[in-house]
């Protein structure tokens, strides 16, 4: 009887192996092919797809890479504010009050921004426009001056006008185009009269990673990635490993000790993702860090707080509506706390990974995260 | 023990087929078990690498010829040579003002950003180029290594 059951046990340990070997149906002669592209809303995207390739599948990729590059200058050419015959650039210089014609890209993704906006109570505001540009975080890598910076007069005239987004109309006209129109309100800044304007860049690569996410799978590719500008991600599987390992980058990572580049880690396979930190476009003046991400009921970045969100990423199915929460999330968190900030989570994004770091003190940070995550850096305390 | 059972011993003596077939199933298990952990990695030694800038190629390098391909600074390229020896190469990528200092290793076959003038220096913290699922992604200059046969890596950092 033992012997049987020996003979079992090295049966079930060979199975395990063979399956171990060959998670994704057999990791020999797999190959990536890569493709990138440069300056598309600001930024840089890379495709890779790992596959068996042959004649037939390399020339496959190759049409993928076409509708990807559609589908990129696509997003730029209506939602970039670099572009002046974009539809997000031509509703800025707009008069407050005028009906603005847009493309189908466009409106649909001013309709999920709006949804955005509801769904985080008014924490994700495209139409924080105005202090981004004051702060000079559209501007790369500025040479930025205490007495550039907003005074309090100003930034209340801000944050007003960009209480006003949920009252932007959006409609298909009789003849079938698609407008918005935009609040009569206006605030008066200095001598100027400033109307609403809104910079849809974040939402907008999300955006264009759900579309190529979408395209990836109508050509039937399994394994591979694509990434827009870092911070916004499609995953699929890995032809060798299954799902991904996705480290998390330190916002506060010790110089001296690499160990501490990724403050942590878990495994991802076939979702959609994206990061925002305080650690990218951000500058440092008087000893105080100025970062992108704005508190739109402030109109001032998240980081010159007291208890400032960090970093903060999100897993799901969607990367439009991860670009969004996160930039919500961090100033959600600064703003009212990460306690509040938790149940907002737990409330109504079920079904979604979130994580984000709070900074406590100079060494000492918080975490929250509502899922299996590893963490390697002992300086972030888990929040719950 | 009993005498009965020591008898039964004795007369049990050598392999029986069920011993023997026990023995092989465990050797298989664990020859099973060496493979799934070697097939799984991707360790192909490195066979050159291709360094882009932009999307215009700066330099290939062969391991195996130890051919590097390259237009140096001085003839409009983008390569500035800083040491070659029987075992290293080390240059610059230069575009415009910016730079990534590079350095491979020939006989470790390995390639290395030693240093650059971007501003979070990822590109410099990011592990030598060993095999080929590395790559190295300088964003703020625009600069890629990848090698020939470029194999994904399923470790990101976001």
């Amino acid at each position: 009887m033992k012997k049987f059951a020996a003979a079992l046990l090295c049966c079930a340990a060979c199975l395990f192996a063979a399956g171990c070997g060959d998670k994704t149906g057999g990791t020999e002669g797999y190959t990536s092919l890569g493709k990138s592209w440069f300056d598309i809303m600001n930024t840089n995207a890379s495709l890779a797809i790992s596959e068996k390739f042959d004649e037939e599948s390399r020339e496959k990729m190759s049409r993928l890479c076409d509708d990807v590059s559609s589908i990129l200058y696509g997003v730029n050419s209506s939602l970039s504010l670099s572009v002046e015959t974009s539809s997000a650039a031509r509703f800025n210089s707009a008069a407050a009050g005028e009906t603005v014609p847009l493309d189908k890209l466009a409106y649909d993704v001013f309709n999920l921004a709006e949804e955005m906006y509801e769904l985080t109570e008014g924490y994700y505001n495209p139409a924080v426009y105005y202090s981004v540009n004051h702060y000079k975080f559209n501007m790369g890598y500025p040479e930025v001056h205490a007495e550039d910076l907003p005074d309090e007069q100003t930034l209340a005239a801000y944050t007003d006008l960009a209480s006003h987004f949920g009252e932007i109309q959006l409609y298909i006209g009789e003849d079938g185009a698609y407008y918005a129109k935009k609040p009569q309100y206006t605030v008066t800044c200095g001598e100027e009269e400033l109307s609403l304007k809104i910079d849809l860049g974040g939402i907008g690569k999300g955006y264009a990673v759900d579309l190529i996410n979408d395209k990836i799978d109508e050509y039937g590719f399994k394994y591979g990635s694509f990434d827009f500008g870092s911070s916004s991600m499609a995953i699929k599987s890995h032809y060798s490993q299954g799902d991904y390992k996705i480290s998390f980058t330190n916002p506060r990572p010790i110089p001296s000790d690499e160990a501490t580049r990724s403050y942590g880690y878990l495994y991802v396979g076939n979702k959609c993702l994206s990061s925002s930190g305080d650690y990218e476009n951000c500058y440092t003046l008087g000893g105080k860090r100025y970062c992108h991400v704005i508190d739109p009921f402030t109109g001032t970045p998240v980081s010159i707080e007291d208890t400032p969100a960090m970093s903060c990423t999100v897993i799901g199915d969607s990367a439009a509506y991860a670009d969004a929460l996160t930039t919500a999330l961090m100033a959600m968190a600064t703003h009212e706390g990460w306690e509040h900030t938790a149940g907002f989570v737990n409330e109504k994004l079920q079904g979604w990974f979130v994580a984000f770091t709070i900074q406590l003190g100079d060494d000492n940070f918080g975490l929250f995260r509502n899922g299996d995550f590893t963490v390697t850096d002992d300086r972030f305390v888990i929040m719950e | 023990m009993s005498l009965k059972k020591i008898n039964q011993v004795k007369s049990d003596r050598g392999f029986k087929i069920w011993d023997l077939l026990v023995y092989g199933l465990i050797l298989a298990a664990a020859a099973a078990l060496l493979i799934a952990v070697f097939v799984r990695r991707d360790n192909n030694p490195l066979k050159g690498i291709i360094i882009t800038v932009g999307e215009e190629t700066a330099l290939t390098y062969d391991f195996e010829t130890g051919i590097a391909e390259y237009t140096d600074v001085e003839q409009g390229g983008m390569i500035e040579v800083e040491q070659q020896t029987e075992s290293l190469f080390v240059f610059s990528v230069r575009r415009g003002k910016h730079y990534n200092r590079v350095r491979i290793d020939k006989s470790a076959r390995t390639v290395k950003v030693i240093a650059a003038d971007c501003s979070r220096n990822d590109c410099v913290y990011t592990s030598a180029i060993k095999d080929n699922s590395g790559m190295i992604y300088c964003s703020p200059n625009d600069m890629k290594i990848m090698p020939y046969d470029y194999h994904e890596s399923p470790d990101i950092i976001i």
